[in-house]
């Protein structure tokens, strides 16, 4: 009997290992010819794109070369989206008909059906990055509750990109809470000219997600002119993380620091709070006098010889 | 006859449990290099990231070359702190203070340590090098060094890099992705795979007294973060071809000698699991040996698993007891 299962289990085992050494000698083969030619190709297809961008609009759009061969689609959609992030919106138009001229969108959510996991993440990304269609945002509406955070995310950001007037809403109704990485990529979006957000309205929202998002755009374009919503969020603002982020936007665009609210909130931070948020000020510059009344007695000599170390580059003695 | 049935036995189970958990390695590395493919394809969202996490990388003891590949890094909030001993090796001095136009700068220690260590502390003229901070220390140890450095760092986490230690291209711009993607931002970040890499909060180790204390850290699991892949390769690191020749070796002349005594259907059931192992070590060996080519980056592979294998039966027992 012993014998027999041994017998079974080494053909399974032989069968399994040949299997896979043929996978990995196809992909070795793979790796090693389809690197250079992908490269030049997108190369080639993001001189194509620019070109197209920079003549009229109006021209008529033909199937790009090579477009047929395997990879090439992908390769397409990755210069489609490169590209189209450094356009800040400008060209839209030409980049959905070589979208439709080439079945991009349609390829793109195919393998975002096909694959599972970070591999779907990464295909609704690049789906992200592009003009998409409202069906398109409409079918990817299933992956919203998905459990791998990333999928449901980018899954979001499909539906923000494709249809931007209803971004507020599609924003704050996302049921979960933005990671740093989350805010920051929506930001990169706005950036882009994208989305029709204004920044006050964040800033007064009742919903964390669009507070977070608009602390980010205020710390981002340095807007000094929403300094008052800021001091409503660090003196009204139940919650600690918004407040932090409030007092590094304060922080990040020099703005006083010394009022009473910031200086209440900063003695209720712990220990390494608030020695970190001293190291940002020392280094966004601060003077030390403004950085010793946000110090406890105890910590004064910490932030004193802070100071003095973090401006070493200001004071030359040799 | 009795013993050498149960031997043959365990032997088999160990070598199904062997394949079983490089099964286990190849998919981890797989999920980790379609994470790394996810994180590329949205690269500009870390700059805005930026405000957030700052990194200070260490080095103790490096050269030349080393710091001129540290200071590569693209990523805006990050500084390399560099320790040298100006007694032991003035020409190193003389180098960078000519190459990098640096200046010597103030430097009070903030209260965390005497650290009487530092000699003097330079900095770059250059706008390009202002990332650059150079500390002519008494070395001890590389440890006492690396303490030195921590608190001069100015960013609230430290990665310190060894001599030989290369970081693979935008591998702190992963960190930095895969640490704001967390819910809250982890207190020790490490790499799976690959030469040894972690980031570790400042406040964490100042609190345990530096990394020369003998006081052993033991950060929570939940506030680790573990990033599945290679981040950083070892430039002068055997990469255990000879090592794994010889295991060979002596694999195959034991199942001879088995099979010579009893039954051989045992050792070829032994052979199948570990060529199974070896064929699923082989499938990911592009992504557990970027750096190397052909039998050395299968050597390479093997070895990664076999460490990786040994930590988790390490950590596992850790939790048994």
């Amino acid at each position: 009997m012993m014998t027999v299962i041994y017998i079974v289990y080494s053909a399974v085992c032989f069968a399994v290992a040949a299997a896979l050494l043929v996978v990995a000698l196809h992909r070795a083969c793979k790796a090693r010819i389809a690197a250079r030619s992908e490269r030049l190709l997108a190369q080639r297809y993001v001189r194509m794109i620019t070109a197209l961008l920079i003549s009229d609009e109006g021209a008529p759009m033909s199937r790009f070369a090579f477009c047929g061969r395997r990879g090439a689609k992908s390769v397409l959609a990755r210069a489609l989206a490169s590209v189209s992030r450094s356009t800040c919106g400008d060209g839209c138009g030409v980049v959905r008909r070589i979208m439709a001229a080439n079945g991009v969108e349609g390829w793109l959510l195919g393998r975002a059906r096909r694959s599972r996991g970070y591999g779907r993440a990464r295909y609704l990304s690049m789906l992200a990055s592009l003009p998409v269609s409202v069906s398109t945002a409409n079918f990817v509406g299933r992956y919203a509750g998905s459990r791998n955070r990333h999928i449901r995310f980018w899954a979001m950001m499909v539906r923000v990109v494709a249809d931007p007037a209803a971004a507020l809403y599609v924003l704050s109704t996302y049921p979960h809470r933005f990671t740093a990485y989350e805010t920051a990529a929506i930001t990169a979006v706005l950036r882009r000219g994208l989305l029709p957000l204004a920044c006050y309205p964040l800033l007064t929202s009742p919903s964390h997600n669009l507070k977070a998002l608009g602390l980010n755009i205020v710390r981002m374009f340095g807007m000094a002119d929403a300094e008052r919503f800021l001091m409503d969020i660090i003196s009204d603002d139940a919650d600690r993380d918004d407040v932090r982020e409030a007092i590094f936007a304060v922080a990040a665009m020099h703005l006083p620091v010394t009022r009473g609210e910031i200086v209440a909130r900063v003695r209720g931070m712990s220990l390494s709070e608030r020695r970190s948020l001293c190291r940002r000020l020392a280094c966004e510059g601060y003077s030390a006098s403004v950085i010793m009344r946000l110090a406890a007695n105890r910590d004064r000599h910490y932030m004193e010889t802070l100071v003095a170390s973090y401006k070493r580059s200001l004071v030359c003695c040799g | 006859m009795l013993w050498i049935d149960v031997l043959s036995v365990l032997l088999s189970i160990c070598s199904v449990a062997l394949t079983v958990c490089a099964s286990a390695y190849a998919a981890v590395l797989v999920r980790g290099e379609n994470r790394r493919r996810m994180f590329a394809e949205a690269y500009g969202a870390v700059c805005d990231c930026a405000g957030r996490v700052g990194i200070s990388a260490i080095c103790t003891d490096a050269d030349a070359e080393h710091i001129a590949d540290l200071l590569r890094v693209e990523y805006e909030r990050y500084e390399v702190i560099a320790t040298l001993d100006s007694v032991r090796n003035p020409e190193l001095l003389s180098e960078l203070v000519e190459r990098y136009c640096l200046v010597r700068v103030d430097y009070h220690p903030a209260g965390e340590s005497a650290a009487s260590e530092v000699r003097r502390l330079y900095r770059s003229r250059r706008r390009h090098f202002r990332r650059l901070v150079v500390a002519d220390v008494v070395s001890v140890t590389p440890e006492a060094d690396a303490d030195a450095a921590l608190y001069v760092a100015a960013y609230d986490y430290v990665m310190p890099v060894g001599r030989n230690t290369e970081l693979r291209p935008e591998a702190v711009e992963r960190m930095v992705a895969e640490m704001c993607s967390a819910p809250q931002l982890p207190h020790e970040v490490y790499a799976s795979s690959g030469a040894e890499l972690s980031l570790f909060m400042r406040d964490d180790i100042v609190a345990c007294g530096g990394f020369s204390s003998r006081a052993r850290r033991f950060c929570r699991r939940r506030d680790r973060l573990r990033i599945a892949g290679v981040l950083a390769t070892d430039k002068s690191a055997d990469s255990g071809a000879r090592i794994c020749r010889r295991t060979a070796i002596v694999l195959f002349v034991a199942a001879a000698a088995v099979a010579f005594r009893t039954d051989i259907w045992p050792v070829v059931a032994v052979a199948a699991s570990l060529s199974v192992t070896a064929a699923a070590v082989l499938c990911v060996m592009p992504l557990a040996a970027p750096h190397l080519r052909g039998a050395d980056a299968f050597a390479y592979a093997m070895r990664d698993f076999a460490k990786n294998l040994g930590s988790y039966i390490r950590f596992s027992a850790d939790r048994f007891q």
